[in-house]
């Protein structure tokens, strides 16, 4: 397994990939290895957005409300909509 | 916010009609009509389903926040959902902006609802907290606040949740009105209730709720001849000889009513296992216990379209069995016409294996195929047929059985008891109920 341009490890374990959906959304969230390190992606192929994560920024959103996503959400297709 | 407002006015025909079942329906007397025709319909989407408690679904279909499940009171659709507190509650399925669906699957789970014509984003407490080009489009001028999902007051008892369209009806518990004593029955088999057994069955049958509302208030005379092979191959532990004891109980003025039926020499809550029987003596009262452990079969309506029917049976015929709790929802979607609704729902505290066993004989006694469920809608489907033809429309049909009972004094729970389990004492009081809501303007 090389490494990508993109610093991620070549190849897709189907372990670390999984989706999450509902009638409203669906993302890819995947592990993303980089040479010293992981990641976690959150990618929506219906906008085009995506995000990594890492394990600091993921912890800080375990003392977030729904009121922080409810203010993410009202742009509720992304930047400019 | 007025959700509902009573617009609709019978026609002089169906108040004349109306106000006759006053005195009529006391001395034993029902108008065929009032169980197929499209007024009635038409008249009880307002004046019975816009002021009544509906069932609309089980805590358990719903345990975690974001959980999800669209209802149905009359015709409007409904969000039952969690939310992000673990607080029920019940809005409108219909977006603000131009009233689209806002939730297309029957079941999910969400914090936000998003709409898909104009991406207008709800939290699941309702309120509006996303609208595409807000900035662009209305200048920032529409107060979002003003735009949450239309809500339904809810309330429930023991995982029950009922939701009602009137913002004037009384509270749940008052309009059960004791009725919870005998519901106690189905709900607390042990310190943690029930819990559905899957998701409900459903399909459409061509017959008036009303038909299938009574016959759960305590029509224990249809079962020998309806079901007579059901008692004949053993499934079902009664014989026609003794099938008649037991008693009927109906909460006057509330339309809801209880079946209790026994057999005679039956041991103490027969049919169920060692486990349940000990946790409902201790989730139960001494008089509940006392009554309960006697009967047989326990079917019920809470008025106007809930019914729940607690019975033993076996899947192989002449062994002894276990119980099943069925609950049904006869929702109107016409005249003459139901979309219906079949839980089977277990002690939440009960051994696997028994869930499992009631499941199935819930399956083969009640579910879509059920060979209990196949007789009965061939019977009303005939009768909504027939009722609605133009000789049968002006008939009445008899219920003077059991007019001149007495109710039992000695019986402890609330309401009119009047032994024994077959006579028309409680559909007298169901069809007055009835009556009653159907000519308030």
């Amino acid at each position: 397994m090389g490494d990508r341009q993109d610093g991620t490890r070549a190849g897709r374990n189907s372990q670390d990939e999984f989706v999450i959906a509902n009638e409203f959304a669906t993302v890819i969230v995947r592990k993303v290895h980089t040479r010293n390190g992981v990641r976690l992606e959150i990618a929506s192929p219906k906008l085009g957005h995506s995000i990594r994560l890492d394990p600091l920024e993921l912890e800080s959103l375990t003392w977030q409300t729904t009121e922080t996503f409810s203010r993410f959400l009202e742009t509720p297709f992304g930047p400019g909509s | 916010m007025q959700v509902l407002k009573g617009r609709r006015q019978p026609s002089p025909e169906v108040r004349s009609m109306l106000e006759a079942m006053v005195d009529m329906v006391p001395q034993g007397r029902v108008p065929a009509r009032i169980f197929n025709d499209p007024e009635v319909f038409e008249l009880e989407q307002e004046r019975i389903f816009g002021r009544c408690w509906v069932f609309l679904a089980h805590e358990s279909e719903i345990p975690s926040p974001g959980d999800y499940v669209l209802r149905y009171i009359a015709n409007n659709s409904i969000i039952v959902v969690r939310d992000e507190e673990g607080k029920v509650r019940a809005h409108l399925n219909m977006c603000r902006h131009r009233g689209n669906q806002v939730c297309k699957a029957e079941m999910g789970n969400a914090s936000h609802f998003r709409c898909s014509y104009h991406g207008w984003t709800y939290k699941n407490t309702g309120e509006l907290i996303g609208v595409p080009y807000w900035n662009e489009v209305y200048h920032r001028r529409l107060d979002k606040a003003e735009w949450a999902l239309v809500p339904v007051r809810v309330e429930t008892y023991n995982g029950l949740i009922f939701g009602n369209l009137d913002p004037d009806a009384p509270s749940l518990e008052e309009y059960l009105g004791g009725f919870q004593w005998y519901l106690d029955f189905y709900l607390k088999p042990g310190p943690n209730g029930t819990e559905v057994y899957g998701t409900p069955d459903k399909w459409v049958a061509d017959t008036d709720w009303k038909i299938c509302a009574e016959n759960f208030a305590g029509d224990g005379y249809h079962t020998p001849v309806a079901h007579a092979f059901g008692f004949e191959l053993g499934y079902f532990p009664s014989s026609a000889r003794t099938h008649f004891e037991g008693v009927a109980v109906h909460i006057p003025g509330k339309g809801h009513a209880i079946g209790l039926g026994r057999t005679p020499g039956m041991p103490p809550f027969f049919g169920f296992p060692p486990e349940v029987v000990e946790a409902m003596q201790q989730t139960l009262t001494p008089e509940q216990v006392q009554v309960f452990s006697q009967v047989r079969t326990a079917v019920c309506t809470v008025f106007p379209n809930l019914s729940i029917l607690l019975q033993p049976f076996s899947r192989i015929p002449g062994q002894p069995g276990v119980r099943f709790v069925t609950m049904r929802l006869w929702h109107p979607i016409g005249p003459g016409r139901i979309q219906m609704w079949s839980w089977c729902i277990v002690p939440k505290d009960a051994p696997q294996w028994y869930k499992d066993e009631s499941y199935l004989a819930y399956t083969l006694a009640f579910g879509a195929a059920g060979m209990f469920e196949q007789d009965d809608f061939e019977n009303w489907t005939n009768l909504t047929r027939q009722v609605k033809s133009t000789l049968a429309r002006d008939l009445v049909f008899p219920y003077e059985m059991g007019m001149d009972l007495e109710p039992d004094p000695t019986f402890p729970g609330p309401g009119v008891a009047v032994p024994p389990y077959v006579h028309e004492t409680n559909f007298r009081n169901m069809w007055s109920t009835w009556a009653k809501y159907m000519l308030r303007d």
